[in-house]
């Protein structure tokens, strides 16, 4: 078995095992577990992902007697790097747009009144921006990036990924000109 | 590592040529498909280029020749979702984004005061609208109903909901 087989396989593996865990764990999680239910069963694959690496490096191939512990070490890092890129991917544009796309939502309330249909006010009346509102707050707040006293919410440890994503919007905009 | 340089490289050279698409169509509108043919391209760029650049001897000993092929082309196949994901957060806007801003600029507020920001005007028209004008709703100017393609796709979602036993997400 190639260097190339062996991280692509080790990512797989550890990508099966993060949708196996996934699909059981998320049954119970309430939405306010989310996001740390997310980075526990990723790091959960993080390590299948290594152990597979390991376990692969070391009976299928010379990876470790040609190359040296160094190459080894490098492979075991980009097999990981594929690995988070393929939960990432899965997140993001498969469990993230079930989870919280509003399109997908309103289309399914569409989809419930089949063949009638519904109003304007007959949609807004079983999902409106109140309700998104209320999920993601309790979502944030599960997840400790906002913080309640029970009258006033607060940003609670640093919004990362909200960061991140206003940074990186922010100059990708000024790259592409005025948008 | 230099399959990894070398897609690396292919991968900044579809994000630069996907700039220079939208400077030069100036638009508001997101250049989603141009960016898939650009990465496309790119992608056999990537292959032509393995071939032809690096030397025969790959699988030497040491990082630089390790035969990664596959590999760095996997790699630049999950970068393209890594990028799209900020291209489109500079046209949309999404509520828990909304209220981090919201929370960030002013400190603390009230359920009141962020529900006064995180409107249906906002967040559903922002949505519904498109939906109508790309064709996966239609509105007879009472009722919207969903296009054929949108059944299928609220089937496919079923089908995942049952996978993961989770209630209705939005």
């Amino acid at each position: 078995m190639s260097a190339d087989s062996v991280v692509i396989l080790s990512a797989v593996v550890g990508l099966a095992a993060y949708l196996s865990i996934h699909f059981i764990v998320f049954r119970f999680l309430e939405a306010k577990g989310i996001i740390q239910g997310l980075m526990n069963v990723y790091f959960i694959g993080a390590i299948v992902t290594i152990v597979c690496f390991g376990f692969l490096s070391y009976s299928r191939t010379d990876l470790i007697t040609t190359g040296g512990m160094g190459t080894t070490v490098f492979c075991g890092l980009v097999s990981f790097v594929v690995y988070s890129l393929m939960c990432y991917f899965y997140v993001l544009y498969i469990f993230g747009i079930y989870e919280s796309s509003i399109r997908i939502r309103i289309m399914r309330e569409f989809y419930k009144a089949l063949p009638k249909g519904l109003t304007l006010s007959e949609l807004l009346a079983c999902y409106n921006a109140d309700f998104i509102l209320r999920t993601r707050l309790e979502r944030l707040v599960g997840s400790g990036e906002v913080t309640f006293d029970g009258v006033k919410y607060r940003i609670g440890k640093c919004p990362f990924i909200f960061l991140m994503l206003d940074y990186m919007a922010c100059a990708i905009k000024k790259i592409m000109g005025s948008r | 590592m230099l399959y990894l340089i070398i897609s690396a490289l292919f991968f900044i050279l579809s994000f630069l040529i996907h700039t220079l698409w939208c400077r030069y169509k100036k638009g508001v509108e997101l250049h989603i498909t141009s960016f898939v043919v650009i990465s496309v391209m790119c992608l056999f760029g990537y292959f032509a280029a393995a071939s032809f650049l690096i030397p025969q001897k790959v699988g030497g000993p040491g990082i630089w020749l390790l035969p990664l092929e596959k590999t760095a082309a996997v790699l630049y196949f999950f970068l393209l979702p890594f990028y799209l994901v900020f291209y489109y957060s500079t046209m949309i806007d999404s509520p828990s984004r909304r209220t981090i801003a919201l929370l960030k600029e002013r400190g603390a507020l009230s359920y009141e005061e962020i529900s006064r920001e995180i409107t249906d005007e906002k967040f559903i028209m922002t949505r519904l609208n498109p939906l109508v004008t790309f064709g996966y709703v239609h509105f007879d100017g009472r009722y919207y109903r969903l296009s054929s393609r949108a059944v299928l796709s609220c089937r496919i979602i079923n089908l995942y909901q049952k996978l993961l036993g989770r209630k209705i997400g939005g």
